[in-house]
């Protein structure tokens, strides 16, 4: 309350200043003339009044200059119309004269009002666009958008705000505050401290409301209803209190549609009110900061994919050379022709094995990138998919015996044909098996079940295997990505299998699912097939179109 | 402690099994008795209970404990630090990315026997 009345007393001085100018102009003006008296006689009696209003109005404003207008007419019919030191009415020609003073000093006042608003719109409008060109400089200079934006706060204490704060919808929906300026540092403390409540629930927050909504509020007037809407608890409300808000605005920070923040400003100590002209400049600054936060964030995604290609590059190059390694060392051991024709034997099935896996990755390969490409197609007939599984689980079941894991299947003779690509859905098919044997210690099972699910047929394959980390789980139909880091992994391949089967999947208007319990607790992929001929989808059409 | 007695023996650190077992035949071909190893983790307590390693062929891309790390706990060890390494990699870039991995002879995939075959003669 004491900020109001010390504003308040700010106001009343200034007033009193403008209003002075006005008596104190007009009083002029009427010695002056009287002074001429002896010299005019009743001539141009208010000569020397025009300037005392045109000073007036163009210092104080319109109020001001409607005094010295009012005082001036006054002090012309006490001074010199009628006999002097009365207010006798004057007679109509003299009366003809005033009114007519009276008018043409009135346009003054408007056309000088008029004027005064302009330039100071003018002022306004230019101490905007240099601030905007001052946050455009920051926003170019760094991809750092944390850095960037306590640039802008920075930058709109004190020329915007008394406290201005930056909040940013992180990944995981949380509300992270970014930056926060604020003239008064004793209101620092307080400021950090009320951003440590949790988040309202219920949105009574006006940020809370620009973050859902996209929309700026205005708070010309922030009352304490207000506070108390705001705050959730009475330690709060204190803060709140204490931090002594007048006026606020909070405006998005909006990107390509999507809202990734809210910038919120606001007044106290300088009791400045906000209006619609700093509601639109803290908008225009709010689309700067969520461009610069949006570019700075493609950014880093384009690093992380580049980073990713690098790392798949030397994972491509490993995972071939490594049965290239195989061949030709037991060629050189075959060429020492020291080898029983037991070691013999069985040097010519790791080559011949180790082959089949080279040609394999190759595959896998030319699949993702024809998948990237979109000429992935398929070879469309009627498939008997319970023998497709059928002979994905006998390809299979060498690795899994090798490894004493236990493969059991179930296949419901309701599942009959489906429409699809025989060839391709046994690599789905084949992909997720051995996948689940691979990820499968020894003793282990691989369960494989095919059954009829409302117009559609499920594929489920569920092991007992390592598992998958939740926050992995997004990632796992990603080509590329892997579980493991890259030089620690126990299991060879490209991170391309999940990838290309989902895409399959896809091509055949089906879906693929995943869920795993966490690491140790075994995994479970899960296919939907539909029974009758997808429809054309409009991604299918483009590819042909491509191709 | 190693004696001048003890046989001269070649690690073997490699999760391949195909790729360790061929190392493996050629060299004890070539009358190098061999130990092998399949992860970093593996390579160490073989270290501690044979006597007479001259040299470890180290793979990088391991379960368990990668090449770098097993070469980080070798030289920290004073016991097996002066064990000469030669690195056999898939991983081509490796090298430029090895900074902190100490003296080694590094071999890229695939590698040549008969220029692994000189090493091993020289160190063993």
């Amino acid at each position: 309350m004491c900020r109001n009345s010390r504003s308040g007393s700010v106001g009343s001085g200034e007033a009193l200043v403008r209003y002075g100018v006005a008596v104190i102009a007009t009083a002029g003006g009427l010695t002056l003339r009287r002074a001429l008296s002896t010299l005019w006689g009743g001539e141009l009696p208010y000569l020397a009044l025009y300037p005392a209003v045109l000073a007036s109005v163009w210092y104080g404003g319109i109020g001001p200059g409607l005094t010295a207008i009012g005082l001036s007419a006054v002090g012309a019919v006490a001074f010199w119309l009628g006999p002097d030191h009365t207010l006798v009415r004057p007679d109509l020609s003299q009366a003809v004269g005033l009114v007519a003073f009276v008018v043409m000093n009135l346009a003054i006042c408007l056309v000088v009002e008029g004027l005064g608003r302009a330039r100071s719109r003018a002022e306004a409008s230019a101490a905007h666009q240099e601030f905007l060109a001052r946050v455009s400089t920051h926003l170019g200079s760094s991809l750092d958008y944390e850095e960037t934006l306590r640039a802008i706060a920075g930058l709109a204490v004190p020329f915007l705000a008394d406290w201005c704060s930056v909040d940013i919808v992180e990944g995981n929906g949380l509300v992270r505050r970014l930056a926060l300026a604020c003239a008064d540092p004793a209101k620092r403390a307080i400021a950090r401290r009320a951003e440590i409540y949790p988040p309202d629930p219920h949105g009574r927050h006006p940020r809370t409301h620009v973050l859902r909504t996209g929309q700026s509020v205005l708070m010309p007037e922030v009352t304490d209803e207000m506070l108390m809407q705001m705050a959730g608890d009475g330690d709060r409300l204190a803060d709140l209190r204490a931090l002594a808000y007048r006026s606020g605005i909070v405006v998005p920070l909006i990107a390509r549609g999507d809202v990734l923040g809210a910038l919120t400003l606001a007044t106290s100590e300088s009791g400045r009110t906000y209006g619609p002209s700093d509601l639109a400049l803290a908008e225009e600054l709010g689309r700067r900061a969520g461009i610069a936060v949006d570019n700075a964030r493609l950014y880093q995604q384009a690093q992380e994919a580049n980073q990713l290609k690098d790392e798949f590059i030397a994972t491509v190059s490993h995972e071939l050379r490594t049965p290239l390694q195989s061949m030709l060392g037991w060629v050189k051991v075959l060429r020492q022709g020291k080898l029983t024709s037991e070691r013999t034997i069985r040097a010519f099935d790791v080559m011949e094995r180790a082959g089949h896996a080279q040609a394999r990755l190759i595959e896998d390969m030319l699949d993702i990138s024809r998948i990237a490409t979109g000429r992935l197609r398929l070879e469309r007939s009627k498939v008997d998919l319970g023998a497709v599984v059928q002979s994905a689980l006998d390809a299979a079941r060498p690795a899994a015996d090798a490894k004493k894991v236990h493969l059991e299947m179930a296949l419901d003779p309701r599942v009959g044909f489906v429409p699809g690509d025989s060839v391709r859905l046994q690599q789905v098919a084949w992909n997720l098996l051995s996948n689940a044997v691979k990820f499968t210690p020894g003793g282990g099972r691989v369960e494989v079940r095919l059954e009829p699910d409302r117009g559609s047929v499920r594929l489920i394959v569920r092991d007992t295997g390592e598992g998958i980390d939740p926050e992995f789980i997004p990632y796992v139909f990603d080509p590329f990505r892997q579980g493991e880091a890259t030089s620690r992994r126990r299991h060879g391949g490209l991170g391309l299998g999940l990838a290309i089967v989902r895409r399959l999947v896809e091509l055949h208007g089906g879906s693929v699912t995943v869920r795993s319990d966490g690491v140790g607790h075994g995994s479970e992929f899960c296919v939907f097939l539909p029974v009758n001929s997808p429809p054309e989808s409009p991604s299918a059409v483009s590819e042909k179109g491509a191709g | 402690m190693r004696s001048s007695n003890d046989p001269k023996r070649v690690l073997i650190v490699e999760d391949d099994a195909d790729v360790r077992e061929a190392l493996a035949v050629f060299l004890e071909g070539e009358g190098h008795p061999v130990v092998e190893a399949a992860h970093g983790a593996e390579a160490l307590t073989r270290l501690h209970d044979s006597a007479g390693i001259c040299l470890i062929v180290l793979d990088l891309w391991m379960p368990v404990m990668d090449g770098w790390e097993f070469r980080a706990a070798q030289r920290k060890d004073p016991e097996l630090a002066a064990v000469p390494v030669v690195v056999i990699t898939a991983d081509k870039g490796a090298r430029q990315r090895a900074a902190d991995f100490g003296e080694a002879d590094w071999m890229t995939k695939p590698i040549d026997f008969g220029r692994l075959l000189e090493l091993v003669n020289e160190h063993c």
